[in-house]
């Protein structure tokens, strides 16, 4: 049975390499070489390795919450907690064999908290959440009702103690990162096709409409937060300025990467990988000018795309 | 009227799903399309609104070239953006006159609520007041009583011919006949990507017992290997 499904898993993968492309499937491996190279490196370290083992287990965990086969598992198979611990193993490989070469003993007995990890059994609530936040933002911003309904409890929080604590030099630039990057999220996801025509716009409309509320409620967020940073730190105005313009860009080139990839109802792998390389421009700047000459090809790219779906409506 | 002309669709270059399709509808009334799963219905009506761009061939509505903003579409799955509520789906439907709270009470839905909680049934429902509200002249429904209860199937029918009266027209597609018997003017059969034959009200007797005759001839031998 663990032979049968972890065939089915193999099976998976190579569906999800064919589906991703040989380009970006040659920049993961790249990117998983120089994370396993590093990985390698660093478990020499006693106390790196204790980081290492802590970050593995949170991160088999995010997985198995977010995990959607549950439920499969549970009706088909009686023994599904050993073929979560099989497949949980198996990611761990890698992890296990950098501790064996490093003779990491107590790190290695850590990795039995695999075993906790399968029998935790909760499930992820559906915020419903309503609040004058919603009310406020347009009825065509639906991804910020989404977002703003789902990460409600971490924006609200970190904007108000940004708000309090904005004397601090380092409390304005810090939220405007964490908010740009919980924004970002917002766009992975493409609406079903009811949901796009239900604009009755253009393509090239429905892109400067997108735009627009972007700007309009990203400044609202972060403008009242970028004041309070200056009558405070007024030399250093230029460092939450930049950054909202950083993010400002980041967002737009998100919105055409997620539109030139558009495909109904689903999170389409190239464009999550052009986002974070998006985001990687944003912290190494001499990479940032790739970010706008990159939105100007999706631009037109996502153009093309809708117009098989708007075209009636230019 | 709507005139399907020599429409040929296909998924790649070998297989046809649609295959040089002919069909004359008339404007203001339902008709059904049956057929079994994979004839085509689905991808038919893809096509018909413009998600699935035809091989060869026209479709015309109103002697124009069909166009999405005289066409409402129920598609067959239930498929929302996640995190947002009824209410906040429906807004994006531009239709002022529309009284969303009215319209709900056929249907009882926690519009408040975020769709990812609702039931099969209540999806399905959203999704046609979301078709409602956009009241175009001619509305493509595909599967909508699929996981409705009786009460709502019937509100539904209700609601159909009503909307006939005001000069919709109505394609929907069941696998249940006798949802379309009950329903329908027209009942057009799909078989291997081509209008097999056509019925009006009068022929549906007769339609309902050569296609159930058909399936049990089809099938008979191997069932008494098997039982």
């Amino acid at each position: 049975m663990v032979r049968a499904l972890l065939k089915i898993r193999l099976k998976q993968i190579y569906r999800g390499i064919i589906g991703i492309g040989l380009f970006r499937f040659i920049f993961l491996v790249g990117l998983i070489g120089f994370l396993g190279f590093a990985l390698y490196i660093k478990s020499s370290d006693k106390a790196t390795s204790q980081y290492i083992i802590a970050g593995f287990l949170l991160l088999i965990m995010f997985v198995h919450f977010k995990r959607g086969d549950k439920l499969f598992l549970k009706s088909h198979f009686s023994n599904y907690k050993t073929l979560m611990l099989a497949e949980y193993i198996i990611l761990s490989i890698p992890v296990l064999c950098c501790f064996l070469i490093h003779k990491q003993w107590v790190a290695i007995s850590q990795l039995t908290g695999l075993l906790i990890i399968i029998n935790i059994d909760l499930k992820a609530r559906n915020s419903n959440l309503n609040t004058k936040l919603q009310e406020l933002i347009p009825d065509d911003a639906f991804e910020w009702k989404a977002g703003i309904r789902k990460q409600f409890f971490i924006i609200v929080p970190i904007w108000i103690i940004t708000a309090l604590t904005s004397f601090f030099i380092g409390s304005v630039p810090i939220a405007i990162f964490i908010l740009g990057i919980i924004i970002l999220s917002f766009f992975e996801r493409c609406e079903p096709s009811q949901i796009l025509t239900s604009f009755e716009l253009g393509a090239t409309k429905l892109l400067w409409l997108k735009i627009k509320r972007l700007l309009q409620l990203f400044s609202i967020i972060v403008i009242p937060l970028i004041v309070l940073f200056i009558i405070f730190n007024i030399d250093k105005w230029y460092i939450p300025v930049a950054e909202y313009f950083i993010f400002c860009s980041l967002l737009v080139y998100t919105i055409m990467t997620k539109y030139a990839f558009y495909e109904p109802n689903i999170k389409s792998p190239a464009a999550q990988i052009y986002v974070a390389l998006g985001a990687l421009g944003g912290i190494i700047p001499v990479f940032f000018p790739v970010v706008w000459l990159m939105t100007i090809l999706f631009y037109s790219k996502s153009v093309n795309k809708l117009n098989f779906f708007l075209n009636d409506y230019n | 009227m709507i005139i399907i002309k020599n429409l040929t669709i296909s998924y790649n270059k070998y297989q046809r799903v649609i295959d040089n399709l002919n069909l004359s509808l008339d404007e203001n009334l339902i008709h059904g399309i049956v057929g079994l799963n994979g004839a085509g219905k689905t991808t038919l009506l893809n096509t018909l609104y413009g998600l699935k761009k035809p091989v060869a061939g026209t479709i015309q509505f109103d002697n124009k070239e069909i166009n999405k903003n005289s066409v409402a579409y129920l598609v067959t799955e239930n498929f929302f953006y996640s995190s947002i509520t009824g209410k906040e789906y429906l807004s994006l439907f531009k239709n002022n006159e529309f009284d969303i709270d009215r319209w709900n009470k056929l249907f009882n839905l926690p519009l408040n609520k975020i769709i990812d909680g609702y039931s099969t049934g209540m999806k399905k429902k959203l999704a046609l007041l979301g078709v409602l509200k956009q009241d175009k002249p001619l509305m493509i429904l595909d599967e909508p009583f699929n996981g409705l209860d009786i009460e709502t199937c019937r509100i539904i029918r209700m609601i159909l011919l009503r909307l006939k009266e005001r000069n919709k027209t109505i394609i929907v597609t069941s696998h249940i006949i006798e949802t379309l018997t009950n329903l329908c003017d027209f009942i057009h059969y799909l078989e291997a990507g081509k209008i097999k034959f056509s019925r009006d009200k009068s022929g549906f007797l007769e339609f309902e017992r050569e296609v159930f005759d058909k399936i049990e001839n089809e099938n008979i031998e191997l069932i008494n290997e098997l039982i």
